[in-house]
């Protein structure tokens, strides 16, 4: 490889330290701003591993830390995502911004909250006051832009082109697909990504996205879509089928009263094939996974990686399929950082730092040595990645689309839902909130703050009740808890988000 | 009305059904000492199911091509999948491979890049080319330009293409079949936990009436749930694994499954 230029375009490394703690997140410490000022010197390549609804329990280097053996590390064997949870640090409680591909999506590469990207629903584009990761990367570095695989963030569709409406601004796209089904696109994005990762050596350093699709996959294997989950053991896998999870029976009906989900009807067998060939999915992710870890090895320079997923999965819990809910199994996403030559500690679960994938925008400057964008929320997790002091706040935030809130911290969950249509109290489709066109009917983003709450509420304490079967909201014992979480919401993070617009780019 | 499975034979609107009613076997099938070629369309099995509701084309062509060799037999495999826009992924193998069971792969290399033709040139920094070899339980994968891999492999092993060939072996050869393997994924990756077996072999309706076919489940880690059907000369019909499938589309220059037109604008020499 040749070496780089050392190259900084547009910030002085102050600024970057100070704007890396957008609104309501706490002033950039001395820490981080000599963080900053020393990435100015050694910039890595940056490449973000992106899968999609992968739960977190997921990954058998976490038995362990999910002793109990309905938890699906028990159930898969991912020996490359292991792999980065041993040489890098990995974070137990991680969530997504908002448990939906669109939103997520948008607010992944932009470090803004749903409501502020307008990306509320999916097949939306991100508001275009609000730069992506690629643009942002543009008008700020001379990293290389490179995106393969699903992007799902600029309209009514999944995969970019190389040019035209399609386009991810800011990205160069390696073409790849076909669109949808994981088990035919990822390999294609494996390949592609390992091919760009053995062969670039430009000065230039690179930022380079490979989207994974699977295990997606399994949002077809619903009910609403029926012909691959037997109601037998049909393939005779007898105990390799996965046993239900210990909260199946719960009734979800807290936050959305009324609701008739089609996947009730589901038995047992259908569950447990279900859980099957979800693990397959993830193990299909792994190898995909593996091939870029084999082509970084043969690199001579640094690379940082970012493993994350946009949401998880209902994976049967709370009988429940693909994602859309405030329950850990759809919001407690993979999140690990790797970076073995560059000061990020190796083999580190971290237990206490609650993280959230609005952070990785904010990361993935700081590495550059670039400022975050404005008004970005997430923060950079570099002192947590090199352990390095820093004051890190308790709770964090994701939205439901722009249907609910969520404060997490390590012990409490609090969910409030604002009022949406009443002809579906549940977490909608998208049918619900768009007119043919595309437009949003109602919530429209800058609406957010002005919405009635719905007088259902939801805390869970998740040190006592991991499986998230006891609402504790309406318990005198736990106003203060309430108080507390509804206080956070409504005096530090809602008066800082600046609403944004949906759009529709093509 | 309880769901159709893909794989339910007993029912008629299953996808298997369906794919197996519009195949209609050669008289004296494939010689198994030739040299077949045959060509499989690649679908993900969800809008080959819904075809009736909407317009749909295969997503890509696999290309299987297998010749008898000094040292055993020799495959060279093409595959062809659609990426976006004009764009596709044209992955290209050979492969000597011994003359037993599980075709065992010796040595191989493959070639993998996106591009708009099979001849075209390929978009930037998209090649990929590996030299593979399994020797003494230790599979050795050497990328271009890169180091090599060695991984030990403990029983039986060979490539995912190559399992087409498996289980025709397997049906000519009858008796039971339930066999642990690790699988090359697919030229590249082994994955061990692999596992193959007779699933079920009986009498199924095809375009040409009545006819003898053979299943083979392949279960294991990575793997969704798959199985093979194939004739009784031990041509595979047709893979559905998940989402994926692969529906035999020619063989040779015979049009053998009329269910879509194979493209063949990209076909290898």
């Amino acid at each position: 490889m040749i070496d780089r230029r050392g190259f900084l375009k547009g910030a002085a490394a102050a600024a970057a330290a100070t704007s890396l703690a957008g609104p309501g997140r706490q002033a950039a410490t001395a820490a981080e701003a000599a963080a900053v000022a020393g990435a100015a010197a050694k910039r890595p390549n940056l490449l973000f591993v992106l899968c999609d609804q992968m739960c977190i329990d997921a990954i058998s280097a976490y038995r362990d830390a999910f002793e109990d053996k309905a938890y699906l590390a028990h159930r898969v064997e991912t020996p490359n995502i292991d792999r980065l949870v041993r040489e890098g640090v990995s974070f137990l409680h991680s969530y997504t911004p908002n448990p939906v591909c669109s939103p997520a999506r948008g607010s992944l590469f932009t470090g803004r909250h749903s409501s502020e990207t307008g990306l509320i629903v999916n097949n939306v584009g991100i508001d275009r006051d609000v730069p992506n990761m690629g643009q942002w990367f543009e008008e700020n570095s001379d990293y290389r832009r490179v995106y393969c695989g699903k992007w799902h963030a600029g309209g009514p569709w999944n995969n970019p082109s190389v040019d035209g409406p399609r386009k991810i601004p800011g990205f160069d796209t390696i073409p790849n697909g076909p669109d949808i089904f994981g088990i035919q696109m990822d390999h294609g994005i494996s390949t592609s990504m390992e091919a760009f990762l053995r062969g670039y050596s430009d000065d230039q350093p690179f930022l380079a996205v490979a989207s994974f699709m699977d295990p997606h996959d399994i949002c077809f294997w619903t009910p609403a879509m029926p012909g691959r989950v037997p109601s037998r053991d049909l393939f005779r896998l007898a105990d390799a089928l996965p046993p239900l999870p210990p909260n199946q029976d719960y009734d979800f009906d807290e936050l959305f009263p009324g609701t008739r989900i089609p996947e009730a009807r589901y038995g047992e067998m259908e569950w447990r094939n279900y859980l099957h060939d979800y693990c397959r999915m993830v193990e299909c992710l792994d190898a995909n996974v593996g091939r870029l870890l084999d082509a970084l090895d043969d690199r001579d320079d640094e690379t940082l990686l970012v493993f994350f997923s946009d949401h998880g999965d209902g994976a049967g819990r709370h009988r429940r399929v693909q994602k859309w809910d405030g329950f850990q199994s759809d919001s407690r996403v993979p999140f690990i950082i790797h970076g073995p030559g560059l000061g990020v500690r190796q083999g580190v679960i971290d237990d206490e730092h609650v993280v959230n994938g609005l952070d990785i925008m904010a990361t993935f400057c700081d590495y550059a040595g670039i400022p975050a964008p404005p008004h970005c929320r997430g923060r950079s997790i570099r002192p947590l990645a090199e352990g390095a002091p820093v004051e890190w706040d308790a709770n964090t935030c994701f939205e439901l689309r722009a249907s609910a809130r969520v404060v997490v911290n390590r012990r409490y969950k609090y969910m409030m839902a604002y009022e949406q249509s009443p002809a579906d109290r549940r977490p909608t489709p998208e049918s619900v909130f768009l007119t043919a066109d595309g437009t949003p009917t109602e919530f429209l983003p800058g609406e957010g703050r002005s919405l009635r709450r719905m007088p259902t509420k939801v805390l869970f304490d998740l040190e006592s009740d991991p499986w998230e079967t006891v609402n504790l909201a309406r318990s005198p014992r736990h106003a203060d808890v309430v108080a507390e979480m509804e206080a956070w919401l409504h005096d530090t993070l809602e008066p800082a988000l600046v609403p944004g617009h949906a759009y529709t780019r093509a | 009305m309880r769901d159709t499975l893909i794989h339910d034979l007993a029912d008629p609107r299953s996808l298997i059904s369906r794919l197996l009613a519009t195949h209609s076997a050669l008289p004296g099938g494939i010689d198994p000492g030739d040299s077949p070629r045959l060509v499989y369309n690649d679908f993900d099995t969800f809008h080959l199911q819904q075809r009736e509701e909407r317009a749909i084309g295969g997503i890509g062509e696999l290309h299987i091509a297998r010749s008898p060799s000094a040292s055993g037999v020799q495959f060279r495999f093409a595959h062809r999948r659609m990426a976006i826009g004009p764009h596709s992924t044209f992955t290209t193998a050979e492969l000597d491979c011994d003359d037993d069971i599980w075709a065992t792969p010796r040595r191989w290399s493959f070639d993998a890049r996106v591009a708009e033709r099979l001849a075209a040139e390929e978009f930037p920094l998209t090649r990929l080319r590996k030299e593979c070899r399994f020797e003494g339980g230790v599979l050795e994968v050497r990328p271009e330009g890169g180091s090599p891999k060695r991984t030990r492999i403990d029983g039986p092993a060979t490539c995912k293409w190559c399992l087409f060939d498996v289980v025709s072996r397997a049906v000519r050869r009858g008796g039971s079949f339930d066999e642990p393997f690790t699988m090359i994924n697919e030229y590249d990756v082994p994955v061990p936990g692999q596992r193959l077996r007779l699933f079920f072999r009986g009498g199924a309706r095809t375009r040409g009436g009545e006819a003898e076919v053979a299943c083979f489940l392949h279960t294991g880690t990575g793997t969704l749930p798959g199985l093979f059907w194939a004739a009784a000369d031990g041509t595979v019909i047709a893979c559905l694994s998940g989402a994926q499938g692969f529906v035999l589309a020619q063989s040779g220059d015979d049009e053998r499954h009329a269910f879509l037109p194979v493209r063949t604008e990209e076909a290898p020499a």
